[in-house]
């Protein structure tokens, strides 16, 4: 009767432990989705604080365009009004993304914009901006993975399911620009 | 990434106790062999002499954790620089660190020097920095830099880093002992007209090839990193070319006659500790190129013909593609495990670049000449700034940069003979 008694004990510790096991590196994986998530962020703030700055620089030069800088503006701050929910963020950042190239590729008709040194730092900050986005949103995806991974494999599922783990979504890469850009002279 | 980092720390942790094993002996028969005949005065010189070792072992390891970055950089005559001097650079490495995801951002250094190299440090936020040459800076375009860039960050990401500083010192010390054991074989025999017995005589032997497997050991494992970092590159950056053409550029590097004489000298080449770090170890290029045994068996580094090669042939930009390359490219050899690799997470939106976007080298190299000048006084200037150099703007439009050695109270310009106070 004692050592039957015994190997429960043992058997419920053993099982709690494998619990508490799968509970913290789900709790791990969790917060490396969140943390990637605030990389994603500092960068599309960084976006939202340069892009008043670019505007500033290129109006007395582009005076033609201003179709083109008031859909910089109002793809900013649709971008900005976003809180919450992921995938209308991805799309709203992705429309942004997609109105400034358009700016940039027009200010190749500039050529005194090119040869100013305010713009050319300007372009390089947004460029490589451009460039943390899209690495922090590839470091932001993979955590999602492996958090999703875990949360769905057996037996870590029935923990998650448990303690009510949430879902996160995969930041999307814009539809159009997954196809190659098409040059035509 | 991370299962690499594992094996990494397994690695170093199986050579740090083989090592202090080996230098334990080393005290022990060190010991034993300054020691007297007496049995009681032998046995207390044995454990002496082991225990010195350890301690000896014990201060180098706290030593390399709290500064060796510092004593690396310093013999590398490296220089702090920030985001606002270096811009382009700074926003590279920041890149690199989100690409790859290390939860903070080195310090970065500039080196002034024409030949094209770089190399990393330390492995936590307080300690980790990469330095470039501003050579580098001046051959190479924004996308063979973050190549580099982030090869450099793979070695701090992967603690290759930690790895080398450790087995590069305690090589160093190994040398150090063995030497000290044979010079004291030989006193000891001389003046005790004995000779020591068996164990000395094991010890003797040990001291004559103990050395030369630690380096084949330190440079095969030195080697492997090599291509795991050119790996961890691909994916961080998810553009093999640029990596592929930095090697190349850096690899074809000829210098000028006027900087043929100042290379001879060279920190990064000719310090032996540095150079293991470097990117490309210009030292030992030309023998590896020529594929002798012996060569290939001390070097530190892999061919860059072969790092190309597998870099060129890639299709996709991810570890997995690497390996594959590799195993075809360096035959028979497997850098990742095979049943590890299908652990690996691939990201689903890694986009395979066509091979027809890549430009070929050669053009690539002709394209860059015509920036070559500028870039380089930029990266001058920023390595000036960064050493308290003094900035005299004249009227004529000259700009005159004095090196803070410089005591005196006016300068003249060369130009328009102007005459300039110091502030």
């Amino acid at each position: 009767m004692e050592t039957v008694f015994l190997a429960v004990i043992v058997a419920l510790i053993v099982f709690v432990i494998i619990v508490i096991n799968i509970f913290n590196s789900l709790v791990t994986l969790k917060n490396a989705v969140k943390n990637a998530w605030a990389q994603i962020d500092t960068q599309l703030k960084r976006r939202y604080d340069l892009i008043p700055n670019l505007i500033e620089c290129v109006k007395g030069y582009m005076e033609h365009e201003k179709n083109t800088f008031e859909l910089v503006v109002k793809a900013r701050s649709e971008a900005m009004a976003v809180k919450d929910d992921i995938k209308a963020r991805s799309e709203a950042e992705n429309a942004l993304s997609g109105t400034l190239k358009n700016l940039f590729a027009l200010s190749e008709n500039y050529p005194e914009l090119k040869a100013n040194q305010n713009f050319l730092s300007l372009q390089e900050e947004l460029a490589s901006t451009e460039n943390k986005i899209s690495f922090a949103r590839t470091a932001y995806n993979d955590a999602v993975m492996m958090y999703s991974n875990k949360k769905e494999q057996f037996p870590s599922n029935i923990v998650a399911l448990l303690f009510n783990f949430k879902d996160y979504g995969y930041f999307e890469i814009n539809e159009n620009e997954k196809e190659a850009i098409k040059v035509s002279f | 990434m991370w299962f690499i980092i594992e094996s990494n720390k397994r690695k170093t942790a199986i050579f740090i106790f083989i090592i202090t094993i080996f230098l334990l002996f080393f005290g022990a028969a060190l010991g034993f062999s300054f020691s007297t005949d007496l049995y009681e005065k032998t046995y207390y010189g044995t454990a002496i002499g082991a225990a010195i070792s350890v301690v000896c072992l014990i201060g180098i390891l706290i030593y390399i954790n709290t500064n060796s970055s510092k004593f690396f950089l310093n013999q590398a005559d490296a220089v702090r620089v920030d985001q606002y001097s270096m811009p382009v650079l700074y926003n590279i490495v920041e890149e690199m660190s989100i690409s790859s995801a290390l939860g903070f951002i080195p310090k970065i250094y500039l080196i002034d020097s024409p030949v094209p190299n770089a190399f990393a440090v330390g492995v936590n936020e307080k300690n980790a920095a990469v330095a470039v040459t501003t050579g580098l800076l001046s051959i190479l375009n924004r996308d063979e830099l973050q190549g580099v860039i982030a090869h450099e960050i793979s070695h701090i990401k992967n603690k290759d880093t930690l790895y080398l500083m450790y087995a590069g010192i305690i090589l160093g010390v190994v040398v150090a002992v063995s030497d000290a054991i044979i010079r004291g074989f030989f006193r000891s025999s001389r003046s005790s007209k004995k000779g020591g017995g068996p164990a000395l005589l094991i010890a003797l032997i040990l001291a004559l090839i103990s050395p030369l497997i630690v380096r084949i050991l330190y440079f095969t494992i030195s080697r492997k990193r090599e291509f795991l970092a050119d790996a961890c590159a691909c994916q961080f950056t998810r553009y093999p070319t640029g990596l592929a053409s930095a090697l190349y550029k850096i690899s074809h590097y000829e210098p000028s006659l006027e900087s043929n004489a100042f290379i001879k000298g060279e920190k990064l080449s000719s310090n032996k500790l540095l150079s293991v770090m470097c990117i490309h170890n210009f030292l030992q290029a030309d023998k590896i190129r020529k594929r002798e045994f012996f060569s290939k068996l001390f070097a530190t580094h892999p061919s860059v013909d072969d790092r190309i090669k597998i870099l060129k042939s890639m299709g996709a930009a991810d570890v997995e593609e690497y390996a594959k390359q590799f195993s075809i490219v360096v035959a028979n050899k497997n850098i990742i495990p095979k049943d590890k690799l299908k652990k690996m997470n691939v990201d689903p939106l890694a986009i395979a670049i066509p091979a027809a976007m890549a430009m070929s080298v050669e053009e690539e190299q002709n394209n860059v000449l015509k920036t070559r000048k500028t870039s380089q006084r930029e990266a001058k200037d920023a390595y000036k700034k960064a050493k308290n150099y003094k900035i005299i703007k004249c009227d004529c439009e000259t700009v005159i940069k004095l090196p803070p050695e410089y005591k005196r109270s006016t300068v003249i310009c060369p130009h328009c003979r102007q005459v300039h106070e110091i502030k």
